[in-house]
Order: C-alpha cells, then structure tokens, then sequence
C-alpha cells in the first residue's frame, strides 16, 4: 500500500513483544515435562567426586543432610536430596536432615525423604534408620556450639522427641575422623555452606553440596581446595547423580525441558544479534 | 545461667523497664556532644568482645575462648540472645512502618487502596490464626479446636488447619510463582544484553554459549561425535565447560573473594573505630 | 543553590555560609575517631591473654589447628590501620574512576529532570558490614536529593535496619536544614521475606513510575526480578553487589553494577576522605601480601616438584594445609 512504509526486518525481530517471548518459553519448557521426554546426559567430574565420596564413607557413621531448601527452590534442589538419600539408603548408610536455611524446610525435606524411600522399596524406619531434626535458628554460637557437641545444640527432633531417645542419634557427639558423624551435605537454595565452611571444615568432616545452578560458578574454589568432597549444580547435578546411581527421577526428565528451554534462549540471542547486524547493515546502505 | 521466679522474677522486670526509662531520660537529655561519645564508646566496646572472642585461640577441650577465667564463648550466646531479642523488637517497628503506610493509603483513599485493604486483612487473619494454633503452649488456657491446631498425628506431614493452609497453601505457593518469574525475566534479560556491541561481549557471548550447552543434553549431543577417552575429549562441549568453570571461574571468584574479604575487614574496622566519619549521622558526605 | 548536576569532586558540603540555618553543632563536631589508646588496649589485653594465659597457647600443635587463621587475619586487620592512621596525618590516594558511582549523580539528576521519584533498595542483608555500607551510599543519595527536592523511597527487609535507615535519613533531612520535608512514609519495611520484598518492590517502581533504581546490599535470587521491574519502567539503574553470584544478572539488566571490591570502595571515592583512601591503601596492600604469599608458595612447590625432594615438598604442603584447616 502507498504511504504505509513497511517495517524492515531488523525492527519486527526488535521488537517482539515481552508476552509472546514468555508465551514461547512456557510452551517449550512446558512440552517435554508432558511429554516425558528423555535425553542422554554426560556425567561430569563434580557430582562423580560426591558418589565416590559417599560410597567411601564407614558404614558405622551418621551422615548429616543440612536440608536448607524452600518451595521456591525445590524444582532443583528436591531432586538432588531424592536422588542423595536413594543412594545413602542403597549404601545402608543412616542419616539425620536438619534444616539451617528455612523454618519450612523441615516438611519439604521429609516429604522428599519419605519419597526416596518409597522408590527404594526398602523398610526404612524413622528414629532407627533416619531422622529429622527440624529448623534451628543457625547464629554463630549455635553453629559453634553444634559442631563442639551435637547433643547440646540439638537437643529434640522436629516433632519434639527428645534426641536421646532416637536410637540413630544415641552416641552421636561429634563430626570429624574420631567421631561419630563422617560426612555433612547441604541441599540449599541460600548461603547456609558458608556457615559450615567455617565452622564444619576444620574438623576435617566430608563436606558435599547440592546447590542451585546459579550458586554453582562461586564453589568451584572450594572444590579445587578440597574443603568440598562433591558438588551437585541445580538440576543438572540431580539429573547426573541419579545416572550415576542408576536411579532414573525427576531431574532426569526435567532436563529435557530445560534443554529445551536453553536452545529457546540461544536462538532468541541470535535473532536479537541479527536484528543488530541487520540494522547496522541498513545504515551503511543509506549512508552510501 | 541465672533463673529467678515468682517476686523476684517480677521485680527483676520492673527493675529492667525502670533502669531503661532512666537511661532512655538520661539519653535524651545529653547534648549531642555526649551521644556521639557514648555511641562511638560503646561501638568499641561491643567490637571488643567480639574481636577478643574471635582472636583470643580458644581452649583445645573445651574450646571455648577465656580471658582472665572468663569465658568469652559462653558469654557471646548470651550476647547472641540479646540481639535476637532487640531485633524481635525492632519487627514491631517494621509492622508499624507497614501499618502506617497502608493505613494512610486507605484513609485518604489513595488509587489502589484496596490493595491496602488486602494487606490489613491478611495481616489480621495471619497474626490470629498463627497465635491462637499455640495459645496453650504459649500462656494456657483452653486448647484450639482442630480446625486451628490440627494435632492428629496421622496428618503430622500437613495438618489440616487454617494455619497450615495459609502458610503451605499460600505463602509457599506465592514465594514459589515469584521464584518462577526469574525464568521469564532471564530470558528477556538474555535477548537484551546478549547484543554484540564489542570484542568483549563477543568473548563474552561465545563463554555464555559454551556453558549453557555444556548445561544440557541436548548440547552435549552436538560433540557426542568425540570420543570421551580419545587425545580430542577435551574438545567435547561438557569438558570445555567444565574447563570455563574450573580454570577460569574459580580463579577469578577467588580473586574477587579474596578483594571482598578484605574490603568487609577494612570495612568492619572502620565501623568499630568510628573511622567511617559522617557517614550515616552527622557530617555531611 | 545551583540546579546545576555536581561533578563528583566538588564538595558536596556547602560552605558554612551558604548552609541553611539548622542545629550548627551537628554538621561541625564530626565524630572523635578513637585515636592511638584503642588500638593500644587491644594490643595489650591481646598481649596479657597470650603471655599470661594458659600453657596450651605456647605448644606447637595448637598453632597448627588453632592460631594460624586467625594470626592470618590479625596481620591482614594491622596492615589496614596502619594504612588508615598513616592517612589521618594528611595526603590523598588516588582512586580511579569508577563510572558506577560517578553514575550516581547522573540518575539522581535525571529523576530530578523528569520530576519522578528515587526507589533504594538495601537488598536482604540485616544490620551488617554489606548493608551499612549499602546504607552509607544511600544516604549520599539522599543527601543529593535533598538538594534538588528529588523523593527519594528507601526499602528494606529487616526491620532493625528500617529503625536505623529511618533515623539517619531523618537525620539527613535535619542536617540539610529541612526536617519539614521528611516523609516517615518514604523508608519503608516491605516484608521479611524474600519474594514478598521482591513483589512489594515491583509493584513500587510501576506504580510511582520511578525514573531511577538503585540496589545496593546482598541479593540473591530476587535480582533479576528486582532490575527487569525497574528495565520496564524505563528507570536508569545503578546496583552494587557483593554477592558474586548475582553480579550477571544485574550487569543484563542495569545501566551500571558496581562489582567486587569497588562496593567498598563507595564511600571512599564518594567522600574522598582521607581516612577512607587510606584504608583503600591498607587493603591494597594486604592484597598485595596475600599475592606474594600466593606466588612464593607456587614458586616454591613448583621449584620443589622440579628438583624432586619429597621431605621439603611434604613439608610446604604442610604448611599450605595449615591455612586450610585453620579455625
């Protein structure tokens, strides 16, 4: 039509409307979860270095799962506490989760627990094989006072059981070589690792950590130092772990969508650089 | 530590409001000469504590750190106890500030003031119901029904009362939609900032490119055709970046780690010795 | 006073003259920094803890799992004091631009153009190091909108910090001569809890349609939220962070970010006092010993590899292990 000038390419990929962007996402994130899609995944060193760690822990020690995650969170960090405690209870390896980062974590990490078990089809009891600690208010004296003796920071478990008469916790005193707890692994959705860098590393207990994908880049460090024994990145991590231990769950099938999701932001990066190199062309003809 | 009860328990409390109304008189008569002295005074005095806790090696037994028989670890829980109680205090403050705003909203009806209105009643449904679930664990007094406190244990995963409901049903589920909303925003972030304007976002780009394949599956498909124990596996997209993640990221976040750590030293001994001067009272910056 | 934008080296302080009548002590007393007595009552009762103390501290073992770490720090805190207290006899540093902070002004500027109000927000953090320094550069915004009569909306998460930000912003108010013109209403206690901030933010800056953002302070997840909201209204933004992790998503969607050790660099290139740049001088020193502590124990593991004594390399891994293990 005369006089309605028609809008050149580089403008329309410019200028896509924000909704139809987001419309996009959900639809492509949203296809592969309904689908059941599944794709090969490649394990990486990190999560390889947490199975090993765990599968070389005594069999006659408490293992602690510092379970600091909150609904926000709990697309990455429940399949990695699934996928941890399916394997701690294929190795018989008792355990204690108690939450430092959230007041609700405790249920959260219960109904995972609870999960697992049920998935590995074995009788495992409450209060003789696992426990749950509930939500302590971390301060630095509590943290301290935690790691001096575990009994005087935890004194009852999240439904008030006073703690000495939970058989999995009787004699559990201390973290470290001589004593009674090997290994601590924190799911987190928030900084609560810092708390135990501190605090828990002297004692030279196995440190591990399942965190989401954004905190990752910023533990690297501390696996390279060692004052990390494994390191599980957001859902990816989850996805590994559970081809490790040959556990096939939700992250598996999770990342699919989010692959999917990746590939959606990758083209949309390189029509916003086209819309650019289109424009700049655009220009350069005009100026001729 | 010490308990007292009945009389002296009562007296104790009187005692304590009085000494501080004293104080709280006191303060607010002194110029402001004075103020500023007893601030910067007792700044220093409560980073002491902590400084002589911290630096002073603890016991190897006991571990707890002693100055002349006094044990400043078990004296720094009770500080950590005030704290807490100081900032429960100060929470009435924030309730105050949020009562104050949406108050005025409403009173002067201000556009949107029935959001404000929403405010109230969520606050008022929040506070009686969280307060009336452990009323007779808190002060006595005759139980909650179940509909407030649900204590049957076969529901112990999720009781089913109006606590619970709102909190699990919709204080959780509202933390977790705003959560979700990052995946939107990060993708319109993504198409915006990805342009390539120079050499650096160039790098830049390519470094982002190869770690969210190297995230995926689906572009760790793409180098499948290496083979993972061949002399060229370090070519295959997971190994390079793995490579970005632990011989770049980790040294530069170490670098910035060890600047951050020094400027909160820096930092925190300025505050302690009122070096900070002007900054937040006083002196204009 | 000129409407004129302030380039960041003129005084920001008008001269006594021009200043609006208001309470005169509080501009001019200025805070008695404690002097040389302090440092000395630490050095002291550091020194009678040590000498008199139990016979554990003078073993070797206990050096190894206890002292290391924290003679670490105890070295690192006396570079920077010397630094700081060599800075008070007079001299400056130079400090390089930091076009984040130089920034500052600029949007205060713009929002004072467009007639359109300020949102800060001090991020998750409590009464702590990274949110009073958040606190020290809101105040420098304040103290600039003041000047222009630009609204300026501070927003926190925890309630002790709302009860101290409120007190220094009125306090600002007061000092700049115009307590009338504080608005309680203008420091607010959003919510302690993340997303509810995060939500009650947002709808902050498009319902008062805000011209500029800033975030300074520890933000976790709730950044990239907090930055498309204020990229949507259309506001120049200007964040700070320490937290690493959260230093991309502000670098996609602000106009400024203010990364690493630049955040506590703020108030020392804001103010360019000399007390400050000393301690920016003390901190790059102690930056500097922890390189050569860093180079030296390469150099020294890498020479030992070469020549091949096991005894001498076990033993500088040792060494190396104790600031691992230090408590």
């Amino acid at each position: 039509m005369r006089g309605q000038r028609r809008l050149p390419l580089e403008q329309i990929i410019g200028r896509i409307d924000r909704r139809l962007v987001y419309a996009g996402l959900f639809l492509i994130t949203l296809a592969p979860l309904v689908g059941r899609w599944a794709l090969p995944l490649y394990v990486t060193p990190p999560p390889k270095m947490l199975a090993d760690t765990i599968n070389a822990l005594p069999q006659d020690k408490l293992v602690f799962i510092s379970s600091n995650w909150d609904a926000g969170t709990q697309a990455e960090n429940r399949p990695q506490m699934t996928v941890l405690v399916r394997h701690l209870i294929r190795r018989r390896l008792k355990f204690a989760s108690i939450s430092i980062g959230a007041p609700n974590a405790p249920q959260l990490a219960n109904a995972a627990i609870e999960q697992a078990i049920q998935l590995e089809k074995v009788p495992w009891v409450y209060g003789q094989d696992w426990v749950n600690l509930g939500y302590k208010l971390a301060t630095e004296p509590w943290l301290r006072s935690f790691v001096r003796q575990i009994p005087e920071a935890v004194k009852e478990d999240w439904k008030g059981t006073p703690v000495d008469q939970i058989p999995v916790m009787r004699g559990v005193q201390k973290f470290g070589p001589d004593g009674q707890a090997s290994m601590l692994i924190d799911i987190t959705g928030s900084a609560t690792i810092d708390g135990w860098y501190r605090y828990l590393s002297p004692t030279g207990v196995k440190l591990g950590l399942g965190c989401t994908a954004v905190m990752a880049p910023e533990q690297y460090p501390f696996l390279d130092s060692g004052q990390l024994s494994g390191l599980l990145t957001g859902m990816k991590g989850a996805a590994e772990y559970e081809q490790i231990i040959g556990a096939q769950g939700f992250g598996t099938t999770a990342m699919a969508g989010q692959s999917f999701a990746h590939l959606y932001i990758l083209i949309l990066i390189i029509l916003g650089n086209l819309s650019l190199v289109l424009g700049w062309l655009e220009r350069r003809r005009r100026r001729r | 530590m010490w308990t007292l009860t009945g009389f002296k328990f009562i007296l104790a409390i009187v005692g304590a409001v009085a000494g501080a109304v004293l104080l709280l008189a006191i303060l607010h008569q002194a110029s402001h000469q004075v103020k500023r002295t007893l601030t910067i005074a007792l700044t220093f005095i409560g980073g002491l504590f902590y400084f002589l806790e911290f630096f002073i090696p603890p016991d190897p037994k006991t571990e707890e750190a002693v100055l002349f028989g006094w044990s400043l670890t078990q004296a720094a829980e009770v500080v950590g106890n005030a704290t807490l109680v100081i900032g429960g205090f100060t929470f009435l403050l924030g309730v105050f500030s949020l009562v104050h705003i949406h108050g005025n909203n409403v009173r002067r009806r201000r556009p949107g003031w029935s959001y404000s209105l929403a405010f109230f009643a969520a606050f008022l449904v929040m506070t009686v119901f969280a307060f009336w679930k452990d009323w007779q664990t808190w002060f006595g007094g005759p139980a909650a029904p179940a509909w407030v406190n649900d204590q049957n244990l076969a529901h112990a995963a999720m009781p089913q009362d109006v606590y619970t409901l709102l909190f699990e049903g919709l204080v959780r589920n509202l933390d977790a939609t705003m959560f979700s909303i990052l995946a939107f925003y990060i993708v319109s972030a993504a198409y915006r900032a990805f342009r390539i304007r120079s050499g650096e976002a160039a790098v830049l780009m390519v470094v982002a490119l190869v770690l969210m394949m190297g995230q995926v599956p689906l572009g760790m498909a793409l180098t499948n055709w290496i083979p993972s124990d061949g002399p060229w596996s370090g070519l295959r997209i997971e190994s390079l970046s793995q490579y970005v993640l632990t011989a770049i990221n980790a040294p530069v976040q170490r670098a910035i780690g060890f600047g951050l750590g020094l400027g909160a030293l820096a930092m925190a001994m300025r505050i302690w010795l009122s070096l900070e001067r002007g900054t937040y009272f006083g002196q204009e910056v | 006073m000129s409407d004129r934008l302030p380039d960041s080296h003129r005084p920001l302080v008008p001269s006594d003259r021009t200043r609006p009548a208001g309470p005169p002590d509080y501009v001019r007393v200025g805070m008695p920094s404690p002097p040389w007595w302090a440092v000395v009552i630490v050095l002291l009762l550091l020194a009678g803890a040590f000498f008199f103390g139990p016979h554990y501290y003078r073993t070797a073992d206990y050096w190894k799992t206890f002292a290391t770490g924290r003679t670490v720090v105890f070295v690192l805190s006396l570079v920077i004091l010397v630094a700081i207290l060599r800075a008070r006899r007079g001299g400056r540093a130079f400090v390089r631009r930091i076009p984040g902070l130089t920034a500052i002004d600029e949007a205060v500027g713009r929002a004072t153009e467009m007639g359109r109000p300020i949102t800060f927000s001090l991020g998750l953090g409590g009464l702590d190091i990274i949110t009073l320094q958040a606190l020290a550069i809101a105040l420098h915004v304040v103290r600039l909108a003041i000047r222009f009569g630009t609204r300026v909306i501070l927003t926190t998460i925890d309630p002790t910090l709302y009860a101290v930000a409120d007190e220094a912003v009125h306090e600002a108010y007061t000092a700049a001569g115009r307590p009338e013109s504080f608005n309680r209403d203008d420091v607010r206690f959003l919510s302690d809890r993340q997303f509810a901030y995060a939500s009650a933010m947002v709808g902050l800056m498009h319902r008062e349609q805000v011209a500029s953002n800033f975030m300074f302070g520890q933000f976790f997840a709730e950044s990239l939220i907090l930055a498309e909201a204020g990229n949507q209204v259309g506001a120049i933004q200007v964040a700070g962070t320490p937290t690493t992790t959260q230093i991309p998503f502000f670098v996609a969607a602000c106009d400024y970010t203010i990364i690493g050790d630049e955040y506590y660099a703020a108030t020392a290139y804001l103010t360019r006092e000399p007390v400050l740049s000393g301690s920016l001088v003390g901190q790059d020193r102690a930056k500097m010993l922890l390189l050569a502590v860093i180079l030296l124990g390469i150099s020294l593991v890498t020479v030992l590899t070469l020549i091949g004594s096991p005894q001498s390399l076990q033993w500088v891994k040792d060494l190396a292990g104790l600031f691992t293990n230090a408590k």
